[in-house]
């Protein structure tokens, strides 16, 4: 069952004259209580595709559906009941937060506003009991965010989102602006939350390390375009898509002198400016061949439930003798 | 090639004097790289900004030595630390576009950075300039050096600021975090860059960054530093196998496998439950 069905999600920002298009024909499911990395440079799409779930955004095109509505159909007043059911966790702990509230005051917020029906002592029960199953305690409910670090103020805003107990939230690079030594502590509180409510996540995070510590499936974008989809291990273990290799090869070990070859793309993302006619990695592509320019760019499925873009990729799946098998 | 010993400074600010960091020591051998890596705020960028003497005004350094070259750095002249920057010392900050100047084309500041170090014709420099650019790899250097710095995309800024660095043969190199504000596809071709420019000169590099991957994969000896004091040095070799202290062991823990090393499923959980 999915929680979440994104189909043919096309989006473009327009300002003065200029076109940015940010998402290209994205479908994605999300499973009820399973994890789904999004993953990709900056620029390449992930959080307006998150804010599209959220239903913050209209998409230019295509479908939505929640728990089996649509919500590009929907009013912002209908959306309403539905937001203590879908959350999200920014990437800023510090921004995300009202600096003028007290942290309990801020865990409240939401409860005030999808739970009118809860009294003032209810509400901070509730609160206290949040506050300490996220690793803090209730002493911490009295004080500004400012005067807290940066793990805790993360900790803040994944209490804030959990309050409601939301069925998916879409967490936008929780743990990108916190250092190493926190980010694995936020991450095993994120997995034993799953766990014990079955909330399903969409992830987004442009660091592959992580998402191989969380994710149950992951989706690779360049461009505003899934280039590369599949389970968790099954890509990782082996990228196909040139990108989903480059970005992979871009993180080096810390252990010395353990390393992999190097997948180097030329030049850097360009300007989403114009909606894509080919292969949105033609020009930086290391495997990139004439005919790229004149396929039509597509999902093949390379493995179970393994699907790559790539023209080179796909015939290669078709005669893996003549170009050589694998990597 | 770099003795810093005892380096301490500290800021004054409303709530008195704080000090950012405490005897500060290490050495950076000739022809090696030496990495220091810290989390947020463990002092790096202050070390970095103590030895150039690019602290602000309301910061100072009160104790210790930055030994380079037969002279102190610490107890320099304004003039002749400008003299050394950039002459022996190249740097290449975080940001490229903070350093490099918005108003001026790029050929401008090639000519500056050139006259304050040596005289040379306009052609002559036009030619070093075209030449240290390509050899930094910057597609159409003609086209760049008449452009200014907001035409360029992060990677090509980092490049040009590389090559300005470089453009004085300096003996030693320092990077505070050059990558961290570029694409990760980016990173990489960076690192390669400032590694093979280093190496090819035979020069010695001071690289700061938070990333353990790239100190392990680009450095000689390491740095680590926590809250303001350095609590391990060492060659990389022997602290990235054998850490001593517990804060250095932490820190490797904390860094997740490299995805392409997390092979077989169990894997990733046994790296999750043994933290
Ligand atoms: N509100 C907006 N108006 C115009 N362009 C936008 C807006 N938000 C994002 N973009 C552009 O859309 C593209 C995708 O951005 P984003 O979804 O934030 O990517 P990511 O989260 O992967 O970094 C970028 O080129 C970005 O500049
Ligand atoms: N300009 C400044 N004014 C006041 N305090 C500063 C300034 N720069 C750094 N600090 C303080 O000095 C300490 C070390 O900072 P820094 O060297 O920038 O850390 P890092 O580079 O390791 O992230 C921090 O506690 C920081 O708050
Ligand atoms: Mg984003
Ligand atoms: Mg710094």
């Amino acid at each position: 069952m999915s929680i979440m069905e994104l189909r043919d999600v096309n989006h473009v920002f327009r300002r003065g004259g200029k076109e940015v298009h940010a998402v290209n024909g994205v479908s994605l499911s999300v499973a009820k209580g399973e994890t789904v990395a999004v993953i990709g440079e900056s620029g390449s799409g992930k959080s307006t595709l998150g804010r599209i779930a959220l239903g913050l955004i209209t998409p230019t095109s295509g479908s939505v559906v929640f728990d089996g509505i649509e919500l590009t159909a929907l009013s912002r007043k209908q959306m309403r009941p539905l937001r203590s059911r879908l959350q999200v966790v920014f990437q800023e702990p510090y921004e995300s937060l009202n600096p003028r509230l007290k942290v309990g005051d801020i865990i409240a917020e939401p409860l005030i506003i999808h739970r009118p029906e809860l009294s003032r002592a209810e509400r901070r029960e509730k609160v206290v009991a949040m506050l300490e199953r996220v690793g803090l305690t209730a002493e911490h409910a009295d004080r500004l965010p400012r005067n807290l670090s940066g793990g805790q103020q993360q900790r803040i805003g994944i209490a804030r989102a959990i309050i409601t107990e939301p069925e998916l939230v879409i967490l936008d690079e929780p743990t990108s602006s916190l250092d190493v030594s926190v980010r694995a502590r936020v991450l095993d509180l994120l997995r034993d939350l799953q766990r014990e409510r079955g909330i399903s996540y969409v992830f987004i995070s442009h660091d592959l390390a992580t998402v191989g510590l969380i994710s149950d499936r992951v989706a690779v974008m360049y461009l505003g375009t899934v280039v590369e989809q599949g389970p968790t291990q099954e890509v990782l273990t082996n990228p196909r898509h040139p990108y989903t290799q480059a970005l992979m090869s871009a993180t080096l070990s810390t252990v010395v002198g353990q390393k992999r070859e190097h997948v180097p793309l030329r030049g850097e993302i360009p300007n989403p400016s114009k909606k894509p006619t080919k292969c949105v990695l033609s020009g930086r592509c290391p495997i990139e061949v004439d005919a790229c320019s004149s396929w039509q760019v597509r999902l093949a499925q390379v493995a179970d439930r393994h699907e790559v873009a790539c023209m080179r990729v796909e015939q290669e799946q078709k005669q893996p003798v003549e170009l050589g098998g694998g990597r | 090639m770099l003795r810093v010993q005892g380096l301490t400074s500290q800021f004054r600010g409303r709530a008195g004097v704080v000090r950012a960091i405490d005897d500060v020591s290490f050495e950076v051998p000739a022809g090696e790289a030496v990495g220091i890596v810290g989390e947020t705020g463990s002092g790096k960028s202050v070390t970095i900004r103590s030895i150039l003497g690019l602290l602000p005004s309301y910061g100072r350094v009160v104790a210790g030595s930055a030994e380079f070259e037969g002279e102190d750095l610490i107890k320099l002249s304004r003039t002749r630390l400008r003299e050394i920057r950039g002459a022996r010392i190249g740097f290449v900050a975080q940001n490229p576009f903070g350093a490099l100047n918005p108003v001026l084309s790029i050929e401008k500041q090639f000519r500056n950075v050139m006259r304050a170090h040596r005289r040379m014709s306009r052609a002559e420099l036009h030619d070093l300039a075209i030449e240290r650019l390509a050899a930094v790899q910057v597609r159409g250097p003609e086209r760049v050096l008449r452009g200014y710095a907001h035409e360029l995309s992060g990677g090509m800024a980092q490049r040009v600021v590389i090559a300005l660095a470089m453009l004085h043969d300096p003996p030693l190199v320092i990077a505070d975090e050059p990558t961290t504000a570029l694409d990760v596809t980016v990173q990489r071709q960076i690192l390669d860059l400032i590694d093979s420019q280093v190496k090819q000169g035979g020069r010695s590099l001071l690289l700061v960054t938070h990333d353990l991957g790239v100190v392990a994969q680009y450095c000689h000896r390491v740095v680590v530093m926590k809250s303001g004091r350095v609590v391990e040095t060492g060659l990389v070799a022997d602290v990235f196998t054998n850490p001593t202290h517990e804060y250095t062991k932490q820190l490797l823990d904390a860094v997740p496998p490299a995805p392409w090393a997390q092979e077989a499923p169990g894997l990733t959980e046994q790296a999750v439950t043994s933290r």
